[in-house]
């Protein structure tokens, strides 16, 4: 009864507005979904992990390795290195990764960063991976 | 007779303020910080909640700087360490940090028969496998580098660090990063922080709760690098895992790990990996070695000689072992 007499007093603006605000609200939820294709950022040296994080938390880390010093910048669902010691500074001209299998290394500090899917962190259902 | 003219566009805008307004609740809970630096060779992670009213920042930084004075005193590679100064000399005095780190050593060494053992430096420098060129030694090589190492090669006389012979050859580095990540949380706590975690290579140390609720810990499938053996919904405990997957090599087949069994001077074979509960991360890092190198019926035995102590064992066979108060505590993981 409820529900015939909300649809009788609607307008044909109220249903444009009612529309307009359901599409928006999928259209943010659309969009978070595609910030966390990828939810990991994985640092590697010779195959063993240095560190391991949610992209959706930021902060910035500190790696050091035979060239000095390398900063990897996580947050916002990406991960970029903003500053390595290295020559030739490859690593900070690559672009920022955050989708599943994107990668970017510093070679000369022996470091490799990558971005995995949420295998691991199933829906985000641990604070804490003890390994 | 409703009391709205538009009771559907209500109805919606009400939802959407209702979206609007629990990102701004979430927004408003408690400050976290969370910092990550590479030290004792691993990535040392400080997670800490709190009010505005507590310096959370330089809580953190004062944290990380206690990690970095006992890794100064403990290290095998700083000259000015304690372990450093002891390889020159037959007998010394210690840093009280230092006797309190080997004093806990030897008790679990001593309940463990002697499957935790503090005088493996030599076994460890001829393996090489936490350095850059891990390799197999010759069987005198492993026989040699067990000599002066065993339960009783290194003795603690109030202060005083007393070493057998001069072979005697003292690493800390199954239990030192345990005790480090104890004394970070004293600091954490002296500074007023009552929510935090630090985490250093998966050897842990929770303060408190996490925003009212308990910390979610995963525990790591040995055989599977992206899967779970469970989880575990903990507070205010320290939880240590070891495995034979951290740090290894493979050769003709065979994986050789760096946890050693000090009987034999190889891997130790009887398990693939162990999860450790206890009030201290120094005691849980302990038992952690010693009960990987016992294997799951042992080993279990070990960790109920140790009050407040839970714990699982993965045998080398992929079947866990575990005591009932871990039993109960454990969410297993469907792969």
């Amino acid at each position: 009864m409820a529900v015939k007499l909300i649809l009788s007093r609607m307008t044909l603006l109220d249903g444009v507005i009612i529309a307009a605000l359901l599409a928006g609200i999928g259209f943010s939820f659309f969009l978070l979904g595609q910030r966390q294709e990828g939810s990991r950022v994985v640092v590697e040296r010779e195959g063993k992990i240095l560190f391991s994080a949610s992209l959706d938390q930021d902060r910035q880390v500190s790696f050091d390795g035979p060239v000095g010093k390398t900063i990897l910048v996580v947050g916002g669902g990406e991960a970029f290195i903003r500053s390595s010691d290295c020559r030739d500074k490859v690593c900070v001209r690559m672009a920022e990764i955050g989708k599943v299998g994107e990668w970017v290394a510093c070679v000369p500090n022996r470091l490799l960063v990558r971005i995995e899917g949420d295998k691991a962190g199933r829906e985000g259902n641990y604070d804490i991976l003890s390994r | 007779m409703l009391p709205f003219n538009r009771p559907a566009l209500i109805v919606v805008l009400a939802l959407v303020a209702a979206i609007f307004g629990l990102r701004q609740w979430g927004s408003s809970q408690p400050e976290e910080i969370r910092k990550s630096r590479i030290l004792m060779d691993t990535v040392v992670e400080i997670t800490v909640f709190g009010s505005a009213s507590i310096p959370l920042q330089e809580s953190v930084d004062a944290a990380f700087k206690e990690i970095e004075r006992i890794e100064a005193l403990t290290s095998f590679f700083q000259e000015k360490s304690d372990l450093s100064r002891l390889k020159g000399a037959g007998s010394m005095e210690v840093s009280p940090e230092t006797a309190a780190i080997i004093a806990t050593g030897l008790e679990v060494a001593a309940a463990s028969g002697g499957a935790f053992d503090m005088t493996l430096g030599k076994l460890k420098d001829v393996w090489q496998i936490e350095g850059d060129h891990p390799r197999l030694p010759q069987p005198e090589e492993i026989k040699e580098a067990l000599a002066g190492s065993g339960f009783g090669a290194l003795v603690l006389e109030g202060g005083r660090v007393v070493r057998s012979s001069p072979e005697t050859s003292i690493d800390l580095g199954g239990i030192a990063k345990g005790y480090a990540i104890d004394r970070a949380i004293e600091v954490l706590k002296k500074a007023g922080v009552e929510h935090a975690a630090v985490n250093a290579g998966g050897d842990i140390r929770l303060l408190g709760d996490r925003r009212g609720q308990p910390w979610r810990i995963a525990i790591q499938h040995p055989r599977q690098q992206n899967g779970f053996l469970g989880r575990l919904l903990i507070q205010g405990v320290a939880l240590v895992t070891s495995g034979d997957y951290e740090r290894f090599f493979e050769k003709d087949g065979i994986r050789y790990h760096h946890l050693f069994d000090p009987r034999t001077g190889y891997p130790a074979t009887a398990s693939q990996s162990v999860t450790v509960l206890a009030d201290t991360a120094v005691v849980a890092d302990a038992l952690a070695t010693a009960a990987f190198v016992l294997g799951p019926q042992e080993g279990i035995a070990l960790l109920k000689k140790f009050p407040g102590s839970e714990g699982m064992i993965v045998g080398a066979d992929g079947k866990p072992a575990y005591t009932p108060g871990f039993g109960k505590l454990i969410e297993w993981q469907s792969n």
